[in-house]
């Protein structure tokens, strides 16, 4: 009789935690991850790199249907635990579950925000339980000496050993943070490097890494860090100009060894992007820049501006926000006509310089948020810029980090500038990167300028 | 036989009328919330190498919540008996404890003992012969050791009010165990101090307790010990691999039971036996009914714009899939309207542009006017298409991160408006003016050709400033009177290609020849020009991926914008990847 075998075939509901699914079609493979919080309601991240929210019921459905559930064992399961008719729940289950695969199909070309049918609400206005991404600086150690470097460090910072960021991998994990970007300094010097890739590989995590590839000319590392699941790199390329390169970085030969990691990292396949920070130094180059990436075959270009930290603080070359359009609309139309993809990173004060003018998307501030970094002895701060710590991630309680005043007050854009507060694009902008706004003043907009 | 059938029939219609009459129709979905003042978990590993575990909880329940009838207990992936599971609510035994369906572990059934609202409950839960819980110790720094792994038990936040639990978890290790030999793990996510209390038993058996005010039942916290392998049996440390989740069934089985179909053909005693196990059953599921929770219809959202706002009337019939023929026309009014071209004539569309040429003409009014510079029409079809193709791409890329749905209410809203201000207007002269105005959202308008007719049928219109542009040949007669009235230029939602004008005298013309030419030339002048619309449209659409529709003269169709690019995420949305901190890092 059905009835009494009904819980036979019956599928146990996720609970909270962080599940990883591997999807493989034609286009390549995809990492996606669901998380689900304590209160039922989750994320989905694909590849780390889009994020949609799902309320309980979603998560439930998302998770039955990425584990390629039988859809029937599926509904009868979420019809043990809503009060709802199958019929209803079937209709919502298959439309999730279309929803569910455009979204985890990214080579589609579809735009989440505008041809999926999602609701949507305002950026920046998640509640969170942790970040999306968390970025792990391993060393303070660097073989260049940029004058911008916005590290606010000493270079012989106290490092962890392997095994401890094995257990903050751990940590990552349990705290249901899907991405890890490796950075520093210049991480490539850790000689454990590889061991910590594979590792955060083996637990589920995506991993980039940040590096100014000059320890990639050696194309059996490189090869090494594909081999061991790295899943994308990010090269810092400050000039087409080898001297206006070197002088930036204050190197002699680094512009040769970063170009020859940057065609290793080309030739090797690897998700791939290039990072340009734009100064008086090298901003009138732009054109030339954007050209030598094309011809080194960079699919993905970014640009930065300064950031005031550190160096950064006190090089005043550094671009007023106002000079920036004309040189996004330069890059813009030339990735366009080469067929890259341009990232802008820098938050600005949207009454100098609106992103989403110029398409960029928009661009806030996300420390404490989105991102946050742990330091090389293991202390978390905001972002990679903002050198205040907020707990250590082994020995701390993450509640007390995540919920430190200052993370609050990040999070909750406490301290915006008071000109701010009545601007018509407070939601999108917040004020800009907290570190410029010494820097600068701001002009509320009240009016639309679309 | 027959006598057997007409009994069999008579028990069905006993019970069904039993259940009708005894249980009524399935409640709402319960609202549970509590709050628990106190949450005790005790950990025992045997000598044996299997586990007993000790729930000790108060319970506060909601004064406006139901009442707490069912206690799902979660349990470890290994093994385990129901048998072995035994609980008091309040000193009096538990009445009935079965498998759950909600969580991987036990339910416990308060039935008549559920703690109702406002009321508290002690509530204590014994669990013993969990096997396969101890695994091999993976640390380099002890040989021989293995370990235990422990979460305890949670429940949902949603039905979770503790603000302030005193919270409790104790791991006894298996007698034997010396002081100096047991190992802690650093718990996970605890929110109190990771050194526990460390000590022993009265029959000396070493412990460890932790202890926080600040936790609460709805978290995941992880503990571990480890301790020599040696005091426990071998064949009660699993092998390594842990951490694949496997479901393990209770050894035992819940509610099963079995129905003889022989035995509905025997005595009265065995048919009120049958009798009482299904009505057990159907007072199951109603129970089972109750528990459900409040159905949410799923929402999957993301972080992005609204409106894109700013988008040329052009650029929004693009978008609200508009014929193309009509967007053609669209633009050759603009161009029109801007005093940048003069049609020279009409069938077929025969175009002068001015010289110099005005400033700021859009890309696609660029476009259109080196298309109609073309001798040969198929030259001409295909400079054309190529203004429509990256007309459309242009659209799409604009679009990038906004909401279809609402930036196309928005300009619906715009159209609805302009038409509005064209027919409040009291006088003639004004009407005009609004018309000439508001002529590029007005023209988005499917029933632009009934309403213009409507609006100008009633007496004569003051014929716009371009109208000799559009009208090649065309004198104002001696008869007309002059007239005339400037508007300022747009401004707000939506954006006007007509600007400011200067006040002059202009002639007038009955409305109705007014209204027949504008319908004339709203209707398929500009595609007149470009021969076969549904091959100019599948030549577009090859390019830009989606399938429009042909136009017909009642305006219907569409033509769907979007698509097309290999570019994801220059997206308005917020997402991990592109709002991301400076130093760069997303992917």
């Amino acid at each position: 009789m059905s009835i009494i075998l009904s819980h036979k075939n019956a599928l146990p509901p996720a609970k909270p935690g962080l599940y990883q699914f591997d999807l493989t079609d034609n286009d390549g493979k995809s990492r996606v991850h669901l998380r689900l919080d304590e209160d039922g309601s989750g994320l989905l991240v694909v590849n780390a790199s889009r994020v949609v929210h799902l309320n309980p019921t979603a998560v439930q459905m998302a998770y039955f249907h990425l584990s390629k559930a039988a859809e029937k064992d599926a509904v009868r399961t979420l019809g043990k635990l809503y009060k709802a008719p199958k019929s209803q729940i079937s209709t919502d289950y298959a439309r999730i579950s279309a929803q569910v695969d455009a979204l985890v199909d990214e080579q589609s070309g579809l735009c989440p925000v505008c041809d999926l049918g999602l609701d949507k609400h305002m950026p920046f206005s998640a509640t969170l339980s942790a970040p999306y991404r968390m970025d792990l600086a391993l060393t303070y150690r660097c073989n260049n000496s940029c004058a911008h470097c916005y590290n606010a460090r000493p270079r012989n910072y106290p490092e962890l050993d392997t095994n401890a960021w094995k257990e903050i991998l751990d940590r990552v994990w349990e705290l249901r943070i899907p991405h890890v970007v490796f950075t520093g300094g210049e991480p490539t010097l850790r000689a454990d490097l590889v061991e910590l890739v594979a590792y955060a590989q083996d637990l589920g995590l995506v991993t980039g890494l940040n590096t100014n590839a000059r320890c990639l000319a050696d194309s059996a590392l490189m090869r090494s860090l594909v081999e061991a699941g790295l899943d994308h790199v990010q090269i810092t390329v400050e000039s087409h100009n080898p001297a206006v390169h070197n002088h930036m970085v204050r190197a002699a030969g680094a512009w040769d060894e970063t170009v020859a990691g940057l065609r290793n990292a080309v030739g090797s396949g690897i998700y791939l992007m290039t990072n340009t920070t734009l100064l008086r130094d090298n901003a009138e180059d732009l054109e030339a820049i954007l050209n030598f990436l094309a011809e080194e075959k960079v699919p993905t270009v970014g640009l930065n501006a300064l950031i005031y930290s550190g160096h950064g603080a006190t090089v005043n070359t550094g671009l007023a926000e106002a000079d920036l359009p004309p040189l996004l609309e330069l890059a813009s139309r030339l990735t366009r006509q080469h067929n890259q993809r341009l990232i802008w990173y820098t938050p600005t004060q949207y009454c100098h310089f609106n992103p989403i003018l110029l398409s960029l998307g928009i661009k806030g501030c996300t420390a404490a948020l989105y991102n946050m970094c742990v330091e090389p002895d293991g202390q978390v701060i905001p972002c990679q810029s903002y050198y205040e710590p907020l707990g250590h991630i082994l020995d701390d309680a993450w509640a007390d980090i995540w919920n430190h005043p200052l993370s609050l007050e990040l999070r909750e854009r406490k301290n915006i500038p008071e000109g701010c507060r009545h601007c018509d694009f407070l939601v999108e902008c917040g004020g800009g990167c907290p570190l410029a706004r010494a820097h600068q003043s701001v002009h509320p907009i009240t009016a639309d300028i679309y | 036989m027959v006598k057997s059938i007409n009994k069999f029939s008579a028990l069905v219609l006993l019970l069904v009328l039993a259940a009708a009459l005894f249980f009524p129709a399935p409640a709402s979905a319960q609202t549970y919330r509590f709050s628990l003042s106190t949450y005790e978990v005790e950990a025992y590993l045997e000598k044996d190498g299997s586990l007993t575990l000790r729930y000790y909880m108060v319970f506060e329940n909601d004064t406006s919540a139901d009442p707490i009838d069912f206690i799902d207990l979660g349990l470890p992936y290994a093994k385990y008996s129901l048998k072995n599971i035994s609980g008091t609510v309040n000193g009096q035994n538990i009445p009935k404890i079965g498998s759950s369906a909600y969580v991987h572990g036990a339910e416990l059934a308060l039935q008549d003992l559920a703690i109702k609202p406002g009321q508290s409950g002690t509530v204590i839960a014994t669990v013993t012969g969990i096997t396969g819980v101890l695994f091999p110790y993976d640390q380099s720094d002890r040989q021989d050791y293995a370990n235990f792994q422990f979460s305890p038990n949670t429940f949902g936040a949603e039905f979770d009010r503790s603000t302030a639990t005193k919270y409790r978890l104790t791991i006894v290790l298996p007698p034997g165990v010396g002081v100096n030999d047991g190992v802690y793990y650093r718990p996970s996510g605890w929110p109190g101090s990771d050194t526990p209390e460390a000590s022993t038993t009265q029959d000396g058996r070493v412990y460890y307790s932790w202890y926080s005010e600040k936790a609460n039942v709805h978290s995941n916290y992880n503990f571990g010990v480890a301790f020599p392998a040696s005091v426990v049996p071998a064949s009660a440390i699993s092998s390594k691999d842990k951490y694949t989740q496997q479901e393990q069934k209770p050894s035992s089985g819940s509610s099963g039971f079995s129905i003889d179909p022989g035995a509905v053909f025997c005595c009265g005693g065995s048919l009120i036996f049958i009798a009482f196990i299904v009505l057990s059953i159907f007072k199951g599921i109603k129970d089972h009914e109750k528990r459900k929770m409040a159905y949410m219809p799923p929402k999957i959202s993301i972080e992005g714009q609204g409106i894109k706002r700013g988008l040329t009337a052009v650029e929004a019939g693009i978008l609200m899939e508009e014929p193309l023929d009509k967007i053609l026309t669209m633009i050759m009014f603009g161009l029109l309207k801007k005093e940048a071209i003069t049609i020279t004539r009409k069938e077929p569309l025969t175009i002068k542009a001015s010289e110099p040429l005005p400033e700021g003409l859009y890309d696609y009014e660029k476009g259109f006017i080196q298309a109609f510079l073309k001798d040969s029409l198929p030259d001409r079809k295909r400079a054309l298409q190529t203004t429509i193709i990256d007309l459309v791409n242009s659209v799409t890329a604009k679009m990038k991160g906004f909401s279809k749905a609402e930036t196309v209410a928005y300009y619906k809203d715009i159209i609805t408006r302009a038409w509005k201000a064209v027919t409040d207007a009291q006088t003639p002269e004004i009407k005009s003016a609004q018309y000439d105005h508001t002529l590029e959202w007005t023209m988005l308008d499917k029933n632009f050709n009934t309403k213009t007719e409507e609006t100008f049928s009633g007496g004569p219109v003051i014929v716009p400033v371009w109208w000799p542009r559009y009208n090649p040949g065309w004198q104002p007669s001696p008869q007309t009177s002059g007239g005339g009235l400037s508007l300022p230029a747009s401004s707000g939602s939506g954006t006007s290609s007509g600007g400011s004008r200067p006040s002059l005298s202009l002639p007038n013309i009955p409305g109705s020849d007014f209204a027949a030419s504008m319908i004339h030339g709203a209707s398929g002048l500009a595609a007149g020009a470009i021969g076969d619309l549904t091959g100019f449209t599948s030549a577009v659409t090859s390019k830009t991926n989606p399938i429009p529709t042909v136009s017909v003269s009642s305006g219907s169709g569409g033509f769907r914008g979007g698509g097309g690019g290999g570019h994801s995420c220059a997206c308005a949305c917020a997402c991990a990847g592109c709002a991301c901190a400076c130093a760069g890092g997303g992917r």
